[in-house]
């Protein structure tokens, strides 16, 4: 019978409590249960990240942009503002969403996939989780990302999403549409999305600023115009130029000036978003 | 989808306060077992023991943006779990406020067969659970969970000479149940 020393028993007590191994994978799932309702609370707040600071002056916070929490327990927010808005996601992703347009996501948001809805138009920056798809559905067309940077614009059952970042999937039925990064996905009710280039990420303008227009004709850059500030041009119904310009700025109303003028005419403000462009149309300036 | 493992803790805290929620998982994934096993040295159950630790979580993430700057993050986390471990014993009047009985006979309570099945590290654990709990709890605290005789007698809102009484009873026991356990291995 020997006698044991204090260190034995040190040595033998660290081992005190050391069978208890927890299911961390279910411990986590539920630490996110119990964080649940204030984890998947979204957030309007003033964006940091430094290629968003052309826009941070615009960003509102909370209690001036139009947010409202359904009982049906779908979060929804409306830019009701003049400016562009700064939403995040429960997940973390950030979306940019223009003047008038709405997101909203229900309660299930980041459980087995991220699923929202918009009417509008906003700049996305999807937080990769390669197990949680972020999907946005309009008609028959689903458009779903697992971590990536994109424009999105859905008016009803029309969807255009340009991507300045990785890449996106157009589901259509049993059909997939890929769209890469400077290129841009379109789906149009009740047909196939289609796939053109975007080099020039001219549907991010409203947020950046940059339009590149390479030899476009005048109608599309107009159209372009629209898409980006809801500007609507009276332009002649013959005419017909097309446009090889550069611009930097987020004022439509200047830019419309010098469209105006590289078609030989100018543009009168008619109303608070409309336009016309007045004189003569010389068709072929710009050449 | 696991969050970057190249974070330090302190940095995982930092992303916490700006409120990163993979940062918490991070944490999370990285510290739950080791935090659970001294929530359960404490309260003795491993129901309790998760529970108290999912609080911590919880609390961690809603204090995300007041969170102080730590230089040590893990004992801190240690720190508040075993705070938190004797907040739930006090609560619920689980800390002894007497010395406790020893179990007369160590033999009695095991049983040869107890003995025999059971490794020599895991049959400690039935040793520590059968000292006086409050013996229990000084011993834990001093030789698991590492603190000072100062920090247990504050803990347990007792004095340090009581602290030492309680290590010297412990030993007193536990040696006799290893004694008692080397007999068992000469007769079998």
């Amino acid at each position: 019978m020997s006698l044991r020393s204090h260190q034995e028993i040190d040595r033998l007590a660290t081992g005190y409590g050391q069978d208890f191994t927890p299911d961390v994978e279910k411990g986590l799932a539920r630490l996110h249960r119990n964080i649940d309702g204030e984890r998947r609370q979204a957030k309007v707040r003033r964006l940091r990240l430094p290629h968003w600071l052309s826009i941070a002056a615009g960003v509102l916070l909370l209690f001036t942009a139009g947010f409202f929490l359904l009982s049906s327990g779908n979060t929804t927010f409306r830019n009701d503002t003049l400016e562009a808005m700064a939403v995040e996601l429960p997940d973390g992703t950030e979306v940019i969403l223009q003047r008038g347009s709405s997101l909203s996501f229900g309660g299930a948001y980041a459980g087995a996939e991220r699923r929202v809805e918009i009417e509008g138009q906003g700049y996305f920056n999807v937080v990769k989780d390669a197990d949680k798809p972020f999907l946005v559905s309009t008609g028959k067309t689903t458009l779903r990302v697992t971590g990536t940077a994109f424009n999105l614009r859905v008016e009803g059952e029309e969807l255009e999403v340009e991507v300045s970042e990785g890449s996106i999937v157009l589901d259509y039925g049993d059909r997939e549409v890929s769209v890469a990064a400077k290129q841009c996905g379109i789906s149009k009710s009740g047909e196939l999305p289609t796939m053109v280039e975007a080099p020039n990420l001219n549907r991010h303008a409203w947020r950046t600023g940059h339009l590149v227009f390479e030899n476009a004709p005048v109608a599309q850059v107009l159209a372009t115009l629209h898409n980006n500030w809801d500007v609507e041009v009276d332009l002649p119904t013959t005419c017909d130029y097309p446009i090889s310009a550069t611009f930097n700025k987020k004022d439509a109303a200047a830019i419309l000036e010098t469209v105006a003028k590289l078609g030989g005419m100018t543009c009168t403000a008619t109303g608070k978003n409309t336009f016309a462009f007045v004189g003569g149309c010389d068709t072929n300036v710009g050449e | 989808m696991q969050a970057t493992p190249t974070y330090t803790d302190e940095e995982l805290v930092n992303r916490l306060r700006g409120g990163a929620a993979d940062a918490l998982d991070a944490l999370f994934r990285r510290h739950y077992v080791e935090l659970c096993r001294v929530a359960n040295r404490f309260v003795r159950d491993e129901n309790q023991a998760e529970d108290i630790v999912q609080e911590l979580f919880v609390a961690l993430w809603e204090k995300r943006s007041t969170l102080p700057p730590l230089t040590a993050t893990a004992p801190y986390l240690r720190r508040s779990t075993r705070n938190r471990s004797l907040n739930y014993l006090r609560d619920r009047k689980r800390i002894p406020v007497d010395d406790g009985e020893l179990p007369e006979t160590l033999a009695a309570e095991t049983g040869p067969t107890g003995i025999e099945n059971f490794e020599l590290g895991a049959r400690i654990n039935g040793a520590i659970d059968r000292l006086p709990e409050r013996c229990r709890l000084v011993f834990t605290m001093s030789k698991v969970e590492d603190m000072s005789h100062r920090e247990i007698a504050q803990s347990l809102n007792i004095s340090t000479k009581t602290v030492e009484n309680q290590m010297t009873r412990a030993y007193r026991h536990l040696r006799a149940w290893l004694a008692l356990l080397a007999l068992f291995q000469v007769l079998i």
